[in-house]
């Protein structure tokens, strides 16, 4: 069913960002937008626009679903531990 | 040409995000908006609270110290980026600041239509239907000087206000 907890979307852009090594500055220039917006973005204090959402999921190569979700994300390694078992 | 958007002296950086940082601009913005309509309003006093020996000596003491409060508070809060961004037209933000700068406006309108209201009420309505009622010579300029200060402050303080540390280490 889809829900929208608290009206809040959740995002992976701290994790996507620190696996590359980015710092906010490097990010928000990249999508063209200032550093705090990224910095309230990945807190969760802010809900990005449809179109800024399009342009990190697009920076970072990923679906939009694997970076911004209207559900809290499982942690990584719950997911890959999942996979795992489902591989097997 | 003048380009806004790279102009560094208006840009935000890491160091305007601060806890102590956002703690001074929300004491000088507070400042900033209510020392003018202290200042203004201390003729409506009761005269035996003023001029009147030591009270009056404390009375003008403070009154100058809300007034240097008031000039020094004022430059601190028109030199800082956040505040300048909020006059700036949405071309030259970001969707973080436009969303910031319409919040801060729409707070400012709200209170705004409020205090119209209560002042029109006040100074123009019930007057009529009361009889007997009169207002001191430029009271009512004073009125519309306080809102006209609100109308410019009530966003700052908004914005100021919700701002929550952004702090470097998180990067």
């Amino acid at each position: 069913m889809f829900y929208i907890y608290n009206n809040m979307m959740y995002n992976r852009i701290k994790l996507l960002r620190t696996e590359r090594g980015l710092s906010r500055k490097e990010l928000a220039d990249a999508v063209e937008v200032n550093f705090q917006t990224i910095g309230y973005l990945e807190r969760g204090d802010y809900n990005a626009s449809l179109e800024l959402a399009f342009k990190l999921a697009e920076y970072f190569g990923v679906p939009i679903d694997v970076a911004f979700s209207p559900r809290p994300f499982k942690l990584l390694s719950q997911e890959l531990a999942a996979k795992r078992a489902a591989d097997q | 040409m003048f380009n806004v958007k790279s102009w560094d002296g208006l840009k935000i950086k890491e160091g305007h995000l601060s806890q102590k940082s956002i703690r001074r601009m929300k004491f000088a913005t507070a400042m900033a908006a209510f020392s003018f309509p202290l200042i203004i309003f201390q003729s409506y006093l009761p005269d035996e609270l003023i001029y009147n020996g030591v009270s009056g000596a404390v009375f003008m003491g403070v009154l100058i110290f809300l007034a240097i409060c008031f000039l020094v508070s004022l430059t601190f809060v028109f030199a800082n980026p956040f505040i300048m961004r909020l006059s700036f037209p949405g071309k030259y933000l970001d969707e973080w600041e436009i969303q910031k700068s319409q919040d801060a406006k729409s707070f400012a309108l709200c209170w705004m239509s409020v205090l119209m209201l209560i002042a029109v009420f006040t100074l123009f309505i019930i007057p009529d239907f009361i009889g007997g009622i009169t207002v001191k010579t430029g009271f009512i300029e004073d009125i519309f000087w306080t809102l006209f200060w609100l109308i410019i402050t009530l966003p700052m303080l908004h914005f100021i206000w919700n701002l929550t540390p952004l702090n470097s280490d998180e990067a």
